[in-house]
């Protein structure tokens, strides 16, 4: 098992979230839409820590790439995590119209972060780090 | 955060990297759209037409590529991560010459004009052989190999044997405008299977999961589709431009007749497939252009094998091309015309937004203030546009098939596509004009009460 496949199959562990949180916002349905967003929250906030505190540190200190693609990606999680206190601000007011354009363009640049980790970062994680993945996996809390 | 904020920006050309192509395009619709409402006669029985010719190459060339153009400059470092250099000046030449090229060879086309058609031939070698040489350069740079690197290097490269197709024909007729021959069936097909649909499927492979969170296109589809179709037109191109006895066989001239529709067809299938079993359930307008765009790929292209089987089973040569002149409507009309809106209407407002949280990075402005994609286009009014070009679909398809009295409504109605596409993009970008304006003021004030 690779890096780069355990955190591509969290990408769409969360995009599945995502759908689910879309899907009971569309439907009206708040009650679901609680349970729903707090989950897709967790994990993705949780998927950005594995990221932030143990995969890019590791990585610009054995590729010696400090301030290159993990920094723009640092950047996009902020990004991101801009719009999940708008979306929770909105799910506050039941504000649902804005919750849903809200969520439209986090789809987008999530989807354009996603593609440009699995196919770039990643890979380039699973060659630097090859040595270390089999120690370094358990670590990350996520399926194997 | 400075450095953050430069290297996302370095990502991401400047806005109007891509959207003074996709502003410029709609333009040359509406011209299109004019000249099918004065036109003389039934423009899509005289195929040869000069004034034909020119409203055929307004569409591909100065609607459909020029929106290809802007989109790929955008889409390389982020569907590729390739780091662009030079986008802006780049973009700024290209868009120009290109302009220029388009320009002069409508002129060239309606006016029969050799010095017309010299010229538009020379800038759009220039602005061709530009932009290939930026892509290429940007996809070796690029750590991506992928099959959407793939397609976006098939379908450059065929674009430049569109052009180069273009260059033999004119030469051979003299620069006077041509009429069917082998020539200009390799032109058709290289430009529309080649620069049009290689890059459609290689986009597709990435935004088709990622706007509608579908799973992805099975591997083995996404390994094989582009070299055969690649392929395919390379045996075609040289059966067609020489005599080698094995390419000569009716049997395997047929199937090369029959391949790249049977491959598009699949295509069309998958897709539509991966959209039916999509988790995402928001049925936006988005996925509803990409679906009717599938579905008229889908019919064209069993259209095309019905055709191309029929002509072996009784069907006059005449009758066939008749049948073929439709279907490319379908395919120009229904398939390109809607991915086009399809993602413009995705690409668009998401761009603004990004470049509008950048800025507020760069002014030191909260970003949770910029607001989100549904406010530059909002979602009625690209309902309105998907009805409207849903319905030109429509009325131009039964003007061509049974009715050629409704070719001016639908001419009527395709003019209020594309001004309705271009007021849209225009209103967009007026949202992001007077919020940079209002981060600017805030930015000075700020700065001066420091001061």
């Amino acid at each position: 098992m690779s890096i780069s496949r355990v955190m591509k199959g969290d990408h769409q562990r969360c995009d599945h979230l995502f759908s689910q949180m879309e899907n009971d916002a569309n439907a009206d349905d708040s009650c679901a839409l609680n349970a729903s967003s707090q989950l897709f929250f967790e994990t993705i906030e949780h998927h950005f820590g594995i990221e932030e505190e143990i995969l890019f540190p590791l990585f610009e200190e054995r590729s010696g790439l400090s301030g290159g693609p993990t920094v723009v990606m640092c950047h996009e999680h902020r990004q991101m995590k801009q719009l999940f206190s708008q979306m929770r601000r909105q799910l506050e007011v039941k504000a649902l119209a804005d919750f849903l354009a809200t969520s439209d363009t986090l789809l987008i640049l999530m989807g354009q972060h996603n593609a440009k980790e699995e196919q770039i970062l990643y890979k380039m994680m699973d060659s630097t780090l090859a040595d270390e993945a089999v120690d370094l996996l358990p670590r990350l809390g996520l399926p194997i | 955060m400075i450095n953050s904020a430069l290297l996302s920006l370095v990502q991401t050309p400047p806005l109007m990297v891509p959207l003074r192509f996709f502003l410029t395009a709609p333009l040359f619709g509406l011209l299109f759209a004019l000249l099918l409402l004065f036109a003389s006669g039934n423009p899509i029985d005289l195929r040869w037409d000069p004034v034909t010719l020119a409203m055929v190459h307004a569409l591909v060339l100065g609607y459909l590529s020029m929106i290809m153009l802007g989109a790929v400059q955008q889409l390389l470092p982020v569907l590729l991560g390739a780091q662009v250099v030079q986008a802006e000046r780049v973009a700024t030449y290209l868009h120009f010459i290109y302009t220029l090229g388009v320009v002069a060879l409508l002129i060239g086309f309606a006016q029969q004009s050799r010095a017309a058609l010299q010229l538009a031939l020379l800038l759009l070698s220039v602005a061709v052989i530009l932009f290939a040489l930026f892509t290429w350069w940007s996809i070796l740079r690029s750590p991506s190999r992928n099959a959407t690197a793939m397609a976006f290097l098939f379908s450059t490269l065929s674009l430049m044997i569109t052009l180069i197709m273009a260059w033999i024909t004119l030469l051979r007729y003299q620069f006077i405008v041509p009429s069917a021959s082998v020539l200009t069936d390799i032109h058709l097909g290289w430009g529309l299977l080649g620069w049009g649909m290689l890059l459609i499927i290689g986009v597709a492979y990435q935004v088709v999961p990622m706007f509608q969170v579908t799973a992805e296109y099975p591997r083995w589809f996404r390994r094989w589709l582009l070299p055969l179709l690649l392929l395919e037109l390379l045996l075609f191109t040289v059966s067609k431009m020489t005599s080698l006895p094995i390419l000569q066989y009716s049997l395997f001239s047929l199937l090369l007749q029959l391949l790249p529709a049977a491959l598009t067809a699949l295509f069309a299938g998958i897709t539509l497939t991966l959209q039916q079993r999509r988790k995402r359930r928001l049925a936006d307008v988005s996925l509803r252009f990409w679906r009717v765009a599938m579905i008229s790929l889908l019919i064209a292209s069993v259209g095309w094998i019905v055709v191309e089987l029929s002509l072996q089973g009784g069907l006059s040569e005449a009758q066939g091309a008749w049948w073929q002149v439709r279907l490319f409507l379908l395919l120009l009309f229904g398939v390109f015309f809607s991915v086009v809106s399809g993602m413009l209407f995705k690409i668009v407002p998401f761009l603004i937004w990004l470049h509008l949280n950048n800025s507020c990075q760069q002014h030191g402005a909260y970003q949770g203030d910029t607001p989100v994609m549904g406010r530059y286009i909002p979602a009625y009014a690209m309902q309105w546009q998907y009805r409207l070009q849903l319905l030109a679909l429509m009325v131009l398809l039964l003007a061509a098939l049974l009715l050629p009295q409704l070719l001016p409504l639908a001419a009527l109605l395709w003019g209020g596509v594309f001004v309705l596409q271009e007021g849209l993009m225009l209103q967009a970008l007026k949202h992001y004009r007077d919020f940079i304006n209002v981060l600017r003021t805030t930015d000075h004030g700020q700065k001066t009460v420091q001061g």
